[in-house]
């Protein structure tokens, strides 16, 4: 009796947003797409749009916003806006890269664990067990410091940092789906394991995966900065953000203006990636009850 | 009318005192403006039981929540009012309110076992029922009486038992002992005994009678079985769709109803439906299926280590082409896994199964396929059996894909319609989410999809018992005209003795895994020869009325 009354407050709920609010990523989904969209592409633009970020201008150091530089300028006298706009580019490349890489990675591995079980489900807790008790800052800093810090080993350590995110929220819920009844139905009508991971568990976890990729996503970008921060991320003079915060927190008192415009960049680029998730969690799950634990 | 009232008044033993009144109830959605219940009227009095009986929807638990103080966040009372033990509710404040409900009303809800706290004792949840300020010696004497007064009888045990050592019916009991801590005058149960094997259900109402006797309780007992209410309540209100539509002593409605809604209903138990002969299918030289010393056992945690089930202990059939064959048994007597075994869902420790004349095990490839094909399996619970995520056409077209790969893509698009038709769904249906079906417009897609393999065996695991009584009967009758059209051979695993009846032909009663007695089945359900198939048919509900 208490499903058929859970079942009628669902259905109120479900009055009120019915098939339409299932079809769309919500208005909050589309503000976080559309400043996505914007931070995407004026950091593509951005050789066209500004000037070279590590153009000195030693008549014009440490200038407050003005109307000739609106973010002001550092220490060298560069435009502060040139190189918030240039340092968009490695802070996104350092994200999506191996926030795709680690997400996928993340999927796989629990798809296949939960499809499989045993020995392959067993290896992949394991391995996110190990993964979990070793800080990944730390093992950022050994490794980067030990290997030196290009582009590929820097993507290595951020998609070893982040992948057991997405591999325990996926594991989780695939495990669940698995053992549903209507999983046993297709496999008496004749599904295979591929049959029943296509059809089936791949659409049921989609919407986890977007959430578990936002989420990776803006932990890459905020664990990227950190690494900047640190002196372990992009090294100078290129531009990047947390460096820039780093570089610009020592002046906050004086200049605020080194620190702040970076950070707002940050800020605005993980607020967008994260209503954008939610936003397509929303699209692509089905928001009712039906299957136990599926995210609404 | 009144005049003989009067007479009757004079003749007649003093009433005794009322312990619920509720008149005019109404409840509603938080927001909106259309009501779930309107305006239910009833009473009951101390020592007599009143049924509430009517399908989901009907209103009958929100009634009774409501009598409760118990309504979920979001429902609430709009009007109306609900005097128990004499004294309004609905008007006093909220603590003073919950107060008196403690006081004066026991609830017994559907399922036992959630509604115990499973990391607490049975002794630690009697002794928080108990009134506050009880001293702790006596604490142990009230509870170890309340639990002899429910007819437990190893109560030290029990006392010291956590919810999960002890059986549903025996959870149900301490459920009962519970809501009887605070002697109240009123009892309400919410379906006690849907969760619980029917001869244990007997069991518990009949612990309801004799309290009701003893104590001179009033009993509001709400159930969807007019079996149960036919025998054990002595006025009854059917409700539906939020109404009562017809009520009086239960004699009178279910003997002479009067509401067409009424009639329906009793139109729809099983027991009642009027079956159409199969004939007698040719005998063959290979059966089917048959199923020889078929054994299977399952690793459980239990309270004291882990222990072996045994589900299956040496089970025998066989089942001609053509065919229905019930299998029956309560909970545990390893029906489920048996159906399980014969599709291919789970693998048995011994013994083997043919399908015409060939072990599953020695299959090769085109072999496996094709019974793959001709073996479908129709899922008890359609809510969890069809994937949210699918469309009615996509759920359909898996099968059909899967196993007809020389099937062209209109020709897909045309099955599912004539799919649809078969089980009476438009076929507009097709584009519809589960979710925005009806349990029974479920259950018919979960058909459809076993019927898209173009099957000749279809074993169904208690396919309506998860369904409303109208409902079932309509999904009983789709069921037998499919059997007589598609020549289809049926595996019918039921606990309804009268579902078995309706559409089986021979039937097997399971007990602890092994067979207690087969033969056809109006010869062992009328005759039974075996100590636990009489058991079984006895705990029957409602045979007072069938």
């Amino acid at each position: 009796m208490t499903a058929e009354i859970a079942g009628l407050l669902a259905a109120s709920d479900a009055a009120h947003d019915t098939r339409r609010a299932r079809r769309t990523i919500g208005p909050a989904g589309i503000a976080g797409a559309v400043a996505l969209a914007v931070v995407v592409l004026v950091t593509a633009a951005a050789p066209w749009l500004v000037g070279d970020p590590l153009e000195q201008d030693f008549l014009a150091i440490l200038q407050p916003p003005s109307p000739t530089h609106l973010f002001g300028t550092d220490e060298l006298g560069r435009d502060i806006l040139t190189r918030v706009v240039h340092g968009g580019r490695s802070a996104l490349v350092i994200t999506v890269v191996p926030g795709l890489v680690a997400s996928v990675a993340g999927l796989a591995l629990a798809v296949l664990g939960a499809l499989l079980g045993g020995a392959v489900d067993a290896i992949g807790g394991r391995l996110a067990d190990v993964q979990l008790a070793v800080p990944t800052i730390v093992l950022a800093i050994v490794i980067l410091s030990f290997v030196g810090n290009s582009f590929v080993p820097l993507v290595v350590v951020l998609v070893l940092g982040s992948w057991v995110l997405t591999f325990r929220v996926i594991r989780g819920h695939a495990r669940a789906v698995v053992r549903q009844p209507y999983i046993e139905a297709a496999r008496v009508a004749g599904a295979g394991r591929g049959a029943i991971a296509w059809r089936h568990l791949l659409p049921s976890v989609l919407p986890l995966f977007f959430v578990a990729f936002t989420l990776s996503a803006s932990a890459i970008l905020l664990l990227e900065s950190s690494l900047g921060f640190l002196g372990l991320g992009i090294q100078p003079p290129q531009p990047d953000w947390g460096a820039m915060v780093a570089a610009g927190q020592a002046r906050l008192s004086t200049a605020w203006w080194l620190a702040i415009f970076p950070g707002l960049a940050l800020i605005l680029t993980i607020v967008a990636l994260q209503l954008l998730g939610d936003g397509l969690a929303e699209r692509f799950g089905t928001g009712r009850a039906g299957t136990k634990g599926a995210p609404r | 009318m009144s005049l003989s009232l009067d007479t009757a008044l004079l003749d007649a033993p003093p009433l005794s005192p009322v312990a619920l009144a509720v008149r005019g109830l109404e409840v509603g959605l938080r927001g909106r403006t259309d009501l779930l219940v309107h305006g239910v009227d009833l009473e009951v009095r101390e020592g007599e039981t009143v049924g509430i009986v009517g399908e989901s929807g009907s209103g009958k638990t929100l009634t009774a929540l409501a009598v409760a103080g118990l309504l979920p966040w979001g429902i609430e009372v709009r009007g109306g009012e609900v005097e128990v033990a004499g004294r309004s509710v609905l008007d006093l404040p909220e603590k003073p309110a919950r107060q008196h409900l403690a006081d004066h009303l026991g609830v017994v809800f559907q399922n036992p076992t959630p509604s115990l706290n499973p990391r607490l004792r049975i002794a630690t949840q009697v002794a928080e029922a108990l009134p506050a300020g009880t001293d702790r010696r006596e604490v142990r004497e009230r509870a170890a009486d309340l639990l002899r007064l429910v007819g437990i009888d190893d109560v030290h045990k029990t006392l010291h038992a956590f919810p999960h050592e002890l059986s549903g019916g025996l959870n149900q009991r301490v459920v009962i002992a519970l809501a009887l801590a605070r002697s109240p005058r009123l009892l309400v149960a919410d379906e006690p005994t849907t969760a619980l094997d029917v001869s244990v259900q007997a069991q518990v109402l009949d612990l309801l009678d004799d309290l009701r006797e003893r104590l001179g309780l009033g009993v509001l007992l709400v159930s969807h079985d007019i079996g149960v209410i036919a025998d054990r309540a002595d006025r009854v209100h059917v409700m539906s769709a939020g109404r009562v539509v017809e009520s009086g002593p239960t004699t009178d409605v279910l003997g002479d109803p009067q509401h067409e809604y009424t009639r329906r209903l009793l139109a729809a138990v099983p027991s009642r439906l009027v079956r159409g002969r199969t004939p007698e299918p040719p005998p063959t030289e290979v059966p089917q299926v048959s199923v020889r010393e078929l054994r299977r056992a399952f690793a459980v945690r239990g309270a004291h280590g882990r222990r072996r089930h045994v589900a299956l202990d040496g089970v025998d059939l066989e089942v001609r082409r053509g065919q229905a064959l019930g299998i029956v048994g309560e909970s545990g007597s390893g029906k489920t896994t048996l159906a399980r075994i014969l599709v291919g869902l789970e693998t048995a420790d011994s013994g083997s199964v043919e399908f015409e004349g060939t072990d599953l095990r020695r299959f090769d490839r085109t072999q496996r396929t094709r019974w793959r094909r001709e073996v479908q399996y129709v899922f008890q619970d359609p809510y969890s059996s069809l994937d949210p995520r699918l469309t009615v056409g996509q759920t359909l077209r898996e099968p059909l894909e899967l196993n007809h790969v020389d099937i062209a893509r209109r020709d897909v698009s045309r099955r599912i319609d004539s799919l649809l038709d078969e089980v009476e769904l438009p076929r507009d249906f097709r584009d519809r989410l589960p979710s925005e079906l009806s349990g029974g417009q479920r259950q018919r897609v979960g058909i459809a999809r076993a019927l898209a393999s173009d099957p000749s065996l279809v074993v169904a695991d208690e396919p309506v018992s998860a369904l409303d009584l109208s409902v079932q009967a309509r999904i009983l009758q789709l069921l037998a005209r499919l059997r007589a059209e598609r020549g289809l051979t049926y595996l019918f695993i039921s606990h309804d003795l009268g579902v078995v009846r309706y559409l089986c032909d021979d039937v097997v009663v399971l007990k602890d895994g092994s067979v207690v007695e087969r033969g056809r089945t109006d010869a062992v359900l009328e005759r039974p020869q075996h100590p636990y198939t009489q058991a079984l048919v006895a705990a029957v509900p409602g045979r007072s009325f069938a």
